[in-house]
């Protein structure tokens, strides 16, 4: 009796580090993840070629809504690449925010 | 309304701007190809992790982009400092003529991409025409003279600039012609003439008139200019082809169209009050080559009338071009471009001031180049797109609108009223040639020719880089293309 409670008011010091072999495929998971990176620079990319289509085609055809679509689709396409590409270094900079605390 | 009769009287009149409308967000074409290179190289460093390492790559594309120097952006100044160090790499900045070899017959002894030009005759006018092969156009030239306008009453002055614009609507219908040249170039006079008219013809009583004229005659006889005008026309061959084809073809069947186009040219000219002499010869155009190239004995070939008159010989002898100004046989030249026309209301004699500066040798150049009508509805309906759409953009992405975004579109609704309204439209390019014996006066000279464009509301700029190119263009009567 005497030993656990001397255990028990004894201070805890826990320490948790992101492991990758707790739970079974979590490697798998990875490279989920990664490959859905590569899908939405490869959808970035037709995103900006269908824009460029558009912009052609509004151009072209004296519509200014089709043409201004174009124009926003272009750099949609362009943002959403460079988010995609940016993601893994923005959680990693956020989780060593997040550590410091 | 309609029967309400006033007094006529000049009407001011506005210049479309020059666009200065970018594709996306404000950019300009070659902006935007910088800044997606740049993003480009962010996002391939986000995807293999050295993003670091792509940041000087990034700021050189950035600073290329958006760093401003002149007026123009750098990667604006980089076709014209890219052609400058392959012709200098190329020793094309120098030109000497070789004495000894003789030059293909028929051909006009000028340096340059001006090389190329042929003369041809023609045998029932005795007119020169000057062919130019690659561009497929061939030009003839007639000399004008005019009244002044100046000292006419506005209704008068309203009424020539009216059939002024009528002559210019005549060469833009025809659909045949490539490009329409207006030259005015002031030439030294002697003073001669108004010393001999004094001698002969003065009345010489000792009155304070008569001395206070002969003072006159005296100061003003050296330091006098004569204004010399030349109007050519450029016959596109490509678009003639059926026509020149139906004359019977080659350089006869090319000359036998440009007649018509001549005729037709004499007749607005002469509708528009303005006097058109004889078309020039192979002599007469000679004259104005070598006079263009070599100021100094322009006088001299004037007063002896027969020698200098042969085109196989009426070039420069030297040529050398620097970033700034060129040098060719007597004289320094420099080429200012007019890169903005008024944009206020302005009367149809605004360029008064430019024109009549007095004691500064330099050449005047209007090119007009006609826009076929369809070409040019497509093309206004285009920058409408363009305009509507950029600003809907702006409106999305909570930017202001600038004024002069809208005094622009403005004026592109103001261009397709006037082609809905059968009028023409025209590409207007000007061009100042200013020629002084040394670099230091021609320095002076520049900077009056630029303040006396200011005064006509016109803004300069020098033809950096491109002097040779833009000498041929601005002070030699051939309708040559920048």
């Amino acid at each position: 009796m005497d030993l656990l409670t001397a255990a028990l008011l004894l201070p805890l010091d826990i320490s948790i580090d992101p492991n990758s072999n707790g739970l079974p495929g979590i490697g798998q998971l990875k490279k989920i993840v990664g490959a859905s990176m590569t899908v939405g620079l490869v959808l970035a990319v037709l995103a900006l070629i269908i824009s460029a289509i558009v912009w052609a085609l509004g151009a072209n055809s004296s519509n200014p809504h089709l043409a201004g679509r174009g124009k926003l689709g272009a750099l949609v396409a362009l943002g959403a690449a460079i988010v995609c590409g940016a993601s893994v270094t923005l959680v990693n900079f956020f989780w060593n925010v997040g550590q410091q605390v | 309304m309609a029967t309400t009769t006033r007094e006529p009287a000049l009407t001011p009149i506005k210049f479309s701007r020059l666009t200065r409308r970018g594709v996306l967000l404000g950019l300009s074409g070659p902006q935007l190809v910088m800044a997606s290179l740049a993003s480009g190289t962010l996002i391939i460093g986000l995807y293999v992790g050295a993003v670091v390492m792509t940041f000087p790559i990034i700021l050189f594309f950035v600073a290329l982009a958006f760093v401003g120097v002149g007026g123009r952006k750098l990667i604006e100044w980089a076709p014209i400092g890219a052609r400058w160090l392959w012709r200098s790499a190329g020793g094309q900045l120098l030109y000497r003529r070789r004495v000894v070899k003789p030059r293909p017959a028929g051909t006009l002894a000028l340096p340059g991409d001006a090389a190329r030009l042929h003369q041809w005759v023609d045998p029932e006018t005795a007119a020169v025409m000057v062919h130019d092969p690659h561009a497929a156009t061939l030009t003839a030239i007639v000399g004008v003279s005019h009244p002044a306008f100046v000292l006419l009453d506005p209704a008068e002055q309203e009424r020539r600039v009216v059939s002024w614009g009528r002559v210019l609507a005549t060469a833009c219908r025809s659909g045949r012609i490539a490009s329409v040249q207006v030259m005015e170039r002031t030439l030294p006079d002697s003073g001669k003439g108004l010393a001999e008219w004094w001698e002969q013809h003065g009345n010489r009583s000792g009155s304070w008139a008569s001395t206070t004229y002969g003072e006159l005659v005296d100061r003003a006889g050296p330091a006098g200019e004569r204004h010399a005008s030349t109007v050519s026309i450029s016959l596109d061959m490509k678009v003639a082809g059926r026509a020149i084809r139906a004359a019977g073809g080659g350089m006869r069947g090319a000359a036998a169209v440009l007649r018509q186009e001549m005729a037709t040219m004499l007749a607005a000219l002469r509708s528009a009050d303005l006097s058109p002499g004889e078309w020039l010869t192979a002599g007469d155009l000679a004259l104005i080559l070598r006079s263009a190239y070599d100021p100094a004995v322009a006088g001299a070939l004037e007063r002896q009338g027969d020698i200098g008159r042969d085109l196989a010989t009426a070039g420069p002898v030297a040529v050398t071009e620097s970033w700034d100004s060129l040098r060719s046989d007597s004289a320094h030249h420099c080429v200012l471009w007019i890169s903005e026309w008024p944009r206020s209301l302005v009367y149809p004699d605004f360029l008064a001031p430019l024109l009549l500066s007095s004691g500064i040798r330099r050449t005047f150049t209007l090119l007009y180049t006609p826009m076929r009508t369809d070409r040019a509805a497509r093309d206004i309906r285009k920058m409408k797109t363009e305009y509507i759409s950029d600003a809907a953009q702006r409106q999305k992405i909570g930017q202001i609108e600038d004024a002069q975004q809208t005094a622009e579109y403005q004026d592109v609704l103001q261009q397709e009223a006037d082609l809905t309204a059968g009028h023409g439209v025209l590409r207007t390019s000007g061009f100042v040639a200013v020629s002084a014996s040394d670099p230091d006066e021609l320095e002076r000279a520049v900077a009056a020719i630029e303040q006396a464009a200011i005064q006509a509301s016109c803004e300069t700029r020098r033809l950096w880089g491109q002097q040779a190119q833009a000498f041929a263009v601005a002070s030699l009567p051939l309708c040559r293309a920048l």
